[in-house]
C-alpha cells in the first residue's frame, strides 16, 4: 500500500518532528528532518505492508536523518532547550519538568523512552526501528527509567 | 485518577509540531558542510598533541592533502602528501585561543554538552575516573572524549578528544586545562581514560 505524500505528511509530520527532537534537541534542525523524511518517502517507490509497516518505515528514515544531524559538526540554527520550551503550551508543570527531564538523558536513552512511551511500541519494534538488539532496548529503557525516577521521584510510576 | 507513565509522557510531548508547510519542490541535495572551516591562528601553549598515521586523502595541486576537524573546531588534523616524492607531513593545530569547552557548569553542576548532548557527569568523574564518550561522524571518523576532575572544584575539570579513522587508525588528540609531566604524561584521569579507550600515547 501507499498513500500520497500530502496525506502522510498531514499523518505523520508531528510524529516524525517528536521522533527528530528527542535526537536533535532543535526544532530547526527536527523540521529539517521531516522535511529530509518525506523527500525521500516521496521519491521511493517503496510499497508498504500496512499503515504500521509506513509508520515505522517513516520513523526509522527520520531517527536515521536525526542522527546524522547530530554527528554533523555544522549544526544551525541552535535555540536552547529552555527558550524553546518558553514558546509550547504545557498543560502542567509536571508535563514541562517530564519534557526536560527527558531531553536532559542521554540521546540513546532519549529515542528508546519515546518509542517506548509516546509511540507504544514494544521491546521488539523498537529493536527494529533502531536496529539494535532487544537486550540493548532493554537495557537503555531500564537506565533511563531508573535516570527518569531518580529525577522525577513522585511524579514518575515505578515499574511502568 | 492516577496517571499512567504513558499518559504523562504523551501529554507533555503532545505539544512538539513541525511546521505546517513541507514544500516537495526542496532540493533534497543542498548542501550542508560537515566540517565548517573558519580561520584561526594556530597556537599551542598549554596543550598536548600526539599523533599517529592514518590515509584517506583528496588531490589539490598535486597534493594529496587529508583534513580533519575536531568537534567544536578545536582541533585540526592535516596531512598532506606530495604525489611526486612521496613525502608525506603531519600538522595539528589546536585553538588554543578559541577552545569550546566540551562542558558547562550550571547550578554548580558539570554538564557534558558535546554533539548536542546535555548529560550531567557530576557524579561520574573524578580525580582518577574519567567520564569517556564516542560517537561517529558523518565520514565515519570516531570520536572519543574524556573529562576528569584534576582537583576538588567544579572549575577543576579537564578534557580530551581523541580521533581514530573510519580504518580503526588513531589519526591524534589533544586535551585541555589538565597539567603534563616532563614526559607528556597526564593526571591520573586521563591516563586511565587513554588507556581505557586504547589510545597508545
Amino acid at each position: 500500500m501507499r498513500i500520497n505524500t500530502e496525506t502522510a505528511a498531514e499523518k505523520y509530520r508531528d510524529r516524525l518532528f517528536a521522533a527528530a527532537f528527542h535526537i536533535c534537541r532543535n526544532a530547526a534542525d527536527a523540521d529539517d528532518v521531516v522535511q529530509e523524511t518525506l523527500l525521500r518517502y516521496h521519491k521511493t517507490d517503496m510499497e508498504y505492508e500496512n499503515e504500521e509497516h509506513l509508520k515505522a518505515w517513516l520513523l526509522r528514515v527520520a531517527i536515521n536523518q536525526a542522527k546524522n544531524v547530530n554527528r554533523s559538526f555544522f549544526r544551525h540554527r541552535i535555540v536552547p532547550l529552555e527558550d524553546y520550551m518558553e514558546t509550547l503550551s504545557f498543560e502542567s508543570p509536571e508535563s514541562e519538568n517530564l519534557f526536560l527531564e527527558v531531553m536532559r538523558l542521554p540521546e540513546k536513552y532519549r529515542i528508546v523512552i519515546h518509542l517506548y512511551y509516546y509511540e507504544e511500541y514494544s521491546v521488539r519494534e523498537i529493536s527494529q526501528i533502531l536496529g539494535i538488539t532487544d537486550s540493548n532496548t532493554k537495557v537503555r529503557l531500564s537506565r533511563g527509567r531508573a535516570m527518569l525516577k531518580e529525577k522525577l521521584q513522585e511524579e514518575w510510576n515505578e515499574n511502568e | 485518577m492516577k496517571m499512567s507513565n504513558k499518559e504523562k509522557y504523551q501529554a507533555a510531548f503532545s505539544v512538539l509540531h513541525a511546521s505546517a508547510v513541507h514544500s516537495m519542490q526542496k532540493q533534497q541535495t543542498e548542501n550542508r558542510p560537515v566540517f565548517m572551516v573558519r580561520r584561526f591562528a594556530a597556537v599551542c601553549a598549554g596543550v598536548i598533541i600526539m599523533l599517529v598515521g592514518g590515509y584517506g586523502v583528496y588531490a589539490l595541486g598535486g597534493q594529496a592533502v587529508r583534513e580533519v576537524w575536531g568537534w567544536g573546531n578545536n582541533m585540526r588534523y592535516t596531512e598532506t602528501t606530495d604525489s611526486e616524492t612521496g613525502e608525506t607531513e603531519k600538522q595539528v593545530k589546536v585553538m588554543t585561543e578559541s577552545l569550546t569547552d566540551p562542558v558547562e557548569i550550571r547550578d554548580n553542576r558539570l554538564y557534558f554538552i558535546v554533539n548536542g548532548e546535555d548529560i550531567d557527569i557530576t557524579g561520574l568523574i573524578s580525580e582518577t575516573q574519567a567520564y569517556e564518550y564516542e560517537y561517529t561522524d558523518e565520514e565515519g571518523y570516531v570520536h572519543y572524549w574524556l573529562v576528569g576532575k584534576n582537583g576538588p572544584e567544579t572549575t577543576h575539570y579537564g578534557y580530551g578528544e581523541y580521533i581514530k579513522d573510519a580504518d580503526g587508525k588513531w589519526i591524534g588528540g589533544y586535551s585541555a586545562r589538565t597539567n603534563l609531566d616532563e614526559n607528556g604524561k597526564g593526571t591520573e584521569w586521563l591516563e586511565a581514560g587513554k588507556e581505557q579507550i586504547g589510545f597508545p600515547g
